[in-house]
């Protein structure tokens, strides 16, 4: 790749591996265009795993110092690709917060549905009118109640645009469990949605 | 001779073809709130990223 300039234009046609040679190289710039890339795939899937937006702000720098200091060392392994690599270190973010934070067990069903969650769903929607117009927002809850594996799956998959194959080797699964969480999540979706259709309807 | 005959709407579907189904369910209902989904896209502060690209361009 060599020492190369590159105008903003042209940064924008280079691959991400050759974005991360360029970084390694010496061309520190380059950081910009990877994070211009991939920072909203990036921090939208920390966000809807912690739901704070201070807390994904640090887990996202966080991830991002860990990045620079892997190129920096030479320790970046070229064979795979840089966003789930990324995706990767974020997820351990994430993971060591929930731990040191040990959060409160759900009780759920057999097709992994947190029960408590569903009706506190159907309350809420209840209580606050307002929300039922903000579609948004409802479903932004409705992704927050999905059990921890479902939910991590449809974020990786629609949110950091990640395969199947990549997913089921960032969370260390077959990528038929992958597929199976996905549909899980889908289908518990489609079923708080329901909820809450019914419950506007009777109101 | 009796004629008799099978009403289609009765028919259970073999596995193969549920499950061909569901996933044909699971697509349409997933395809129907893409929109809605990508509605929560976020973007980290500039605050944020102005630190990561000071941090970066530190040797």
């Amino acid at each position: 790749m060599g020492l190369i300039k590159h105008t903003p234009m042209r940064l924008q046609q280079v691959s991400d591996q050759d974005l991360v040679k360029l970084y390694i190289g010496g061309e520190e710039y380059v950081i910009e265009e990877l994070l211009r890339r991939h920072k909203s795939k990036i921090f939208t899937s920390i966000y809807l795993l912690v739901k704070d937006q201070y807390l994904a702000e640090d887990i996202f720098q966080d991830a991002f110092i860990k990045v620079i200091n892997t190129l920096r060392s030479g320790r970046y392994n070229e064979e795979g690709k840089f966003l789930p690599w990324v995706m990767r270190i974020a997820h351990n973010l994430v993971i060591d917060y929930f731990r040191k934070e040990k959060r409160t067990p759900t009780i759920t069903s057999a097709d992994g549905t947190d029960v408590l969650n569903l009706i506190q769903i159907h309350e809420e929607s209840a209580e606050e009118r307002m929300l039922r117009e903000q579609t948004h927002t409802d479903l932004r809850k409705m992704i927050h109640h999905l059990p921890d594996e479902q939910k991590e799956v449809l974020i990786m998959r629609h949110y950091a645009d990640l395969s199947f194959k990549e997913i089921a080797e960032l969370t260390d699964v077959s990528i038929n469990t992958a597929l199976g969480r996905m549909r899980y999540a889908l289908s518990n979706l489609r079923k708080m949605m329901n909820v809450k259709e019914v419950s506007v309807s009777r109101s | 001779m009796t004629k008799t005959f099978t009403p289609t709407n009765l028919k259970n579907l073999s596995k193969p073809e549920a499950f061909d189904q569901q996933n044909q369910d699971d697509q349409k209902f997933y395809d129907g709130i893409k929109q809605q989904l990508d509605k929560l896209y976020r973007e980290p502060s500039a605050e944020t990223i102005a630190k990561i690209l000071s941090y970066a361009k530190k040797r």
